[in-house]
């Protein structure tokens, strides 16, 4: 029974092979058409499916090929790689599960000569500084700094007196990415004209409406002289709750201008019948992030040109009346409600 | 071990014993055949690679299983290992000793769980459940929450070197199944694993030591999976605290699909071996005709549950 068990194995494949090896080895790659892998590290996550979607569209409107992986570890990494070169790709687009997989995924694509592009998250080298390869990732500053300047602009539009108007700013430090939201809101405000001794931090617990509305209520209690409030956070559900909290207090969309950061959650607001204190939105979104990479992959591998290094994103202003025009724009449309 | 039957006509008892094993001679023949760029040299090294990982541990868990136990805590020893690899590495400037403290260190989980299960009679599936945490745990801790890079570029020659073509991680993951396949069938302690698991009391009236087995099992279950954990780190150039998260589920799948009980006394290492293979085709071809990756959870899940019940139907005409 042994020997039967081992010996079949060793004759199956060759059997195998005998039968298929004339018709199915095909040569990888060369003159061949363009497929490209897109590889991200949590498929279940919808900012990964709409990259996934405006890949494919990339794909479908340059015509050629797109796999697209999830790769959870760097397990899954290197081994969809690997799948990528046997399907003859000739590079690939990724969210890496962790940065420091960096030289590990490079040195196999060099391995199968392929071309990387990476987004969202940048590789980290062994020596700790981020590695020479092409890169798209949301700018977390420069959201902020939008976040900041439409909130001014606003408030200039308005004609409120400055004393009577103050900015609550519902903070999240720990994380040093949405840190650089605040910061960048606070530095455009000051850059703009608006007062730094006017901007009073309140730190959230958590980064959902209650933690913002606990946070904005210690804010409020401390300053009842002020009339008229900017509202700025981490994050829209940020600003909902300073809202909420303020609502509370018999602030309304007359005397409150909240913007958010998302890429959906405070539209609701927007369908609303009545306009709140939750002004806009800054809407990020993955649209560039797969459409972009992909062509700038396609393109540096077709033509060889050269992708940019290093591109940082940002977010649109979506205000009630304009938007339904950016969902458009973004390529939510279909996406945003949840 | 499945006895073989002396009544059955030859074809039956082909049929009976090699059941899974034709089955992935025609999934391997039928994707060979239908889906482009299956059969060649490249995806056959990819593919190769990507079932060594799984494969080393089968090759260990099949004793675990064979004797009625089973480890869930394989995932996180893969992912401690790998880190203090590579933590060790670093600040000792050995790749020697990063290897052998990644080794050790899963011995001694092993080590801990044999015990626990041996010697204190607590279930298998509750103590390595607890271990997966703390090893998890322990992963994160050594690390400092996030991966840690290696410098020594010596470190990368276990899981990148490629000898006659062919990746260092395949050539481990054959020898392993050698080694054990010939450990199973061959010597008192293969003979002892599957009695454990087919009667416990009755063999330890026959006299054998149940404890010292089971925890020889465990240990052996640790040391493996660190060492693949090192192989993964030196892949990765890093050791990864995160991951490998449900790596032990799919160790297990790979045995069951293979013909495994999952309630012990039953199994062989060709089975483990057509089941790792089994489920890395199936993972490699969905992969190359671009499925979707929700509809390869279900598939996945659908070959498992198939296999089960064939091998079910297979038994019971043994009967």
């Amino acid at each position: 029974m042994s020997r039967t068990r081992l010996l079949l194995p060793v004759a199956g494949l060759v059997l195998a092979a005998a039968l298929v090896s004339p018709g199915c080895t095909r040569a990888p790659s060369g003159e061949g058409p363009i497929t490209i892998g897109f590889l991200v590290k949590q498929p279940e996550e919808l900012w990964f499916q709409n990259e996934w979607k405006f890949a494919q569209r990339c794909a479908n409107e340059y015509g050629f090929e797109l796999i697209k992986i999830g790769t959870p570890d760097g397990e899954k990494l290197l081994n969809a790689i690997d799948v990528l070169a046997a399907s003859g790709a000739q590079g690939f687009v990724v969210c890496t599960p962790d940065v420091k997989l960096g030289p590990a995924v490079m040195a196999k694509a060099r391995s199968h000569a392929m071309k990387v592009f990476t987004v969202d998250d940048q590789f980290v080298g062994s020596d700790g500084a981020f590695m020479d390869v092409p890169y798209m990732g949301l700018s977390a500053k420069a959201i902020g700094r939008k976040v900041g300047r439409a909130l001014y602009d606003e408030f200039v539009r308005r004609g409120w007196p400055i004393e009577e108007t103050a900015a609550c700013a519902v903070t999240f430090d720990e994380l040093n990415t949405v840190k650089e939201r605040t910061d960048g809101s606070t530095e455009a405000l000051v850059e703009a004209g608006f007062p730094a001794g006017r901007i009073f931090r309140g730190a959230e617990k958590t980064t959902d409406v209650p933690g913002a509305f606990d946070a904005a209520n210690i804010v409020l209690t401390q300053h009842p002289d002020v009339k008229r409030w900017l509202v700025f956070s981490v994050n829209d559900e940020g600003v909902l709750g300073a809202v909420r909290a303020m609502e509370g207090r018999g602030f309304d969309a007359e005397t409150i201008i909240g913007i958010g950061i998302g890429a959906g959650t405070g539209l609701k607001e927007f369908d609303k019948q009545q306009p709140t204190g939750y002004f806009a939105s800054c809407m990020i979104s993955p649209l560039r992030h797969g459409y972009e990479t992909t062509e700038h992959l396609y393109k540096w591998i077709k033509d060889g040109v050269e992708p940019p290094g290093d591109v940082r994103t940002d977010g649109v202003i979506a205000t009630r009346a304009n938007y339904r025009q950016v969902l458009v724009d973004l390529g939510l449309e279909d996406t945003a409600r949840e | 071990m499945a006895a073989p039957t002396q009544r059955a006509h030859p074809l039956h008892h082909l049929l009976d014993n090699a059941g899974m094993l034709l089955v992935f001679i025609a999934l391997f023949v039928g994707v060979s055949v239908f889906v482009p760029n299956f059969f060649t040299w490249v995806n056959m090294k990819g593919l190769a690679l990507s079932v060594s990982m799984v494969g080393m541990v089968a090759c260990t868990m099949l004793f675990c299983l064979a004797s009625g136990h089973f480890d869930l805590s394989v995932e996180s020893v893969v992912a401690f290992s790998g880190v203090l690899a590579a933590v060790v590495t670093n600040q000792t400037g050995s790749v020697a000793l990063g290897i052998a403290a990644g080794v050790a260190a899963g011995g001694v989980v092993g080590v801990l769980n044999g015990v626990v299960v041996a010697k204190f009679h607590i279930n298998a599936l509750i103590t390595t459940l607890a271990a997966m945490q703390i090893v998890r745990g322990l992963g994160f801790i050594v690390s400092g929450g996030s991966a840690v890079s290696v410098s020594n570029t010596a470190f990368f020659v276990l899981g990148n070197a490629s000898p006659l073509g062919v990746p260092a991680p395949v050539w481990i993951t054959v020898v392993c199944f050698l080694a054990f396949g010939i450990v199973l069938r061959a010597s008192a302690f293969g003979r002892h694993t599957l009695a454990v698991g087919g009667n416990e009391q009755a063999a330890w009236l026959a006299g054998v030591p149940v404890d010292r087995i089971k925890i020889a099992i465990f240990t052996a279950q640790g040391l493996m999976a660190g060492f693949a954990g090192v192989v993964l780190a030196s892949r990765m150039t890093s050791g990864q605290p995160n991951t490998s998260v449900g790596f032990a589920l799919d160790v297990i799948a790979a045995c069951v699909l293979g013909g495994v009980s999952l309630s012990g006394g039953v199994g062989t290492m060709t089975g483990a071996v057509v089941g790792v293979l089994i489920m890395g085709t199936v993972q490699n071809a969905m992969n190359l005709m671009n499925v979707p990756t929700f509809y390869q959870y279900v598939a996945r899940g659908l070959i498992l549950l198939g296999a089960v019940l064939f091998d079910q139907l297979r038994q019971r005409r043994r009967r």
